[in-house]
């Protein structure tokens, strides 16, 4: 391992945190990660400050340098989170230099370990498979899957707008509504509650409220608390989609 | 027997999916699959068998989830959330989500208020789960002076 600069060590933990926060590990492991990077590195004193969308690295040990970096867009990549792991675990083996290791962590944070094709087709095995979890029969097992098949698509394509945490959820809301009502309005042997709850299931908020759940019982109560309203504002937005769309058949003369 | 077996297969191949769904890789996606199939076997038994034991089926299925993926993290030398991650989404209440909706837009808000905290302590309870597992855990391996990362 050769020798690196104080600037170098904390540019290096502060991009393996950056790719961790962006596939949404919990804080505390970002928190350990980051502290790790410059203990190995021989960089004492280091202290590392983490909220969902933030970190914030900073040493006092020679030069007293601070990084920041920010990440607005999150999304689970659990590849990333293993790939980060065991390239801290491997650090002092490591023989790379540091602008190799800088690209390699560049490499996979902008990666993707499976097309997107893929992804939708198992966003609607997910939601077929659960809306059979949740009590459904043959019929409501096909609708489910195209359900979740075009949410995985509509995700897809709004991945590069603005406020798309909101538009993908509502979007998927919309979808899931609107093709539990066609459904049951073409077979008799099609109910709601399967298709609607099998169809959202793919971008339920569960792994937001239980990482938020997780970091109020560590003790960071500013960072659970921003990983729930997030997980609220999914629910919500997810809720909201689904309950414009059923309203309105009500309005037309539907039964719920 | 033959009910159990299907909701197992079921739940093994949702979890599979849910696994790419979320970025997984290939090498952990069978056995987080195992691991969410045994929780959601565990929670569906238990809230067949005894009545009005949601809280108690949850978090049994928290602790079945927790176990497991610390025997695999511990195997495969990967975190411990590459595991659960996929793992506990079979359990997450997403009926009780749908249903609370439902009633809200009956104006029914004593029902649906109702329904609402049963889905939040439901979740509270996987939480709780995994956590007790999980320091439990901690402690044995601190206990045994082994230092691992993570």
């Amino acid at each position: 391992m050769e020798n690196l600069t104080e600037h170098e060590i904390l540019n290096i933990s502060a991009r393996a945190g950056e790719v961790l926060l962006k596939s949404t590990a919990e804080t505390y492991r970002v928190e350990e990660t980051c502290r790790f990077v410059c203990q190995k590195n021989g960089l004492d004193f280091a202290e590392a400050f983490v909220l969902p969308t933030v970190i914030i690295l900073t040493s006092n040990s020679k030069g007293e340098q601070t990084k920041i970096r920010k990440t607005y867009d999150r999304s689970t990549n659990i590849t990333n989170i293993c790939k980060v792991n065991s390239f801290v675990r491997n650090l002092e083996k490591d023989d790379r230099t540091y602008t190799e290791k800088m690209e390699y962590l560049k490499g996979i944070r902008d990666k993707k370990p499976y097309p997107d094709w893929l992804y939708c087709l198992m966003c609607g095995f997910v939601s077929g498979g659960f809306s059979i979890l949740a009590g459904a029969t043959r019929f409501d097992f096909l609708a489910a899957f195209v359900c979740g098949l075009l949410s995985g698509i509509a995700a897809i394509l709004v991945k590069h707008l603005p406020a798309k945490t909101f538009l993908k959820c509502f979007l998927v809301g919309l979808i899931t509504g609107s093709i539990a009502i066609t459904a049951s309005e073409l077979s008799a042997k099609c109910f709601f509650e399967p298709i609607i709850v099998g169809g959202m299931k793919p971008f339920f908020p569960g792994i937001t409220i239980l990482l938020s759940l997780r970091d109020y019982f560590a003790g960071n109560i500013s960072a659970g608390t921003s990983r729930l309203a997030e997980g609220l504002i999914v629910g919500g937005s997810l809720a909201a989609g689904v309950a414009l769309v059923l309203e309105g058949y009500v309005l037309f003369g539907g039964l719920i | 027997m033959r009910d159990i077996i299907f909701h197992f297969v079921v739940a093994y191949l949702a979890t599979a999916a849910f696994g790419i769904v979320f970025y997984a890789p290939v090498k952990t996606l069978p056995f987080s699959a195992v691991t969410g199939a045994f929780g959601y076997i565990s929670y569906y038994l238990i809230l067949q068998h005894i009545e009005n034991s949601e809280i108690l089926a949850c978090t049994a299925g928290g602790i079945v989830i927790a176990f497991l993926s610390e025997i695999f993290a511990a195997v495969q030398k990967n975190p411990v959330t590459a595991y659960e991650m996929p793992a506990i989404m079979p359990l997450v209440p997403g009926i009780g989500l749908y249903r609370t909706m439902i009633t809200f837009m009956q104006n029914d808000s004593v029902g649906a208020i109702d329904y609402l905290f049963q889905t939040i302590l439901s979740a509270a309870s996987i939480a709780i789960g995994l956590i007790l597992t999980e320091t439990v855990t901690q402690a044995w391996l601190r206990h045994r002076e082994k230092k691992r990362y993570y």
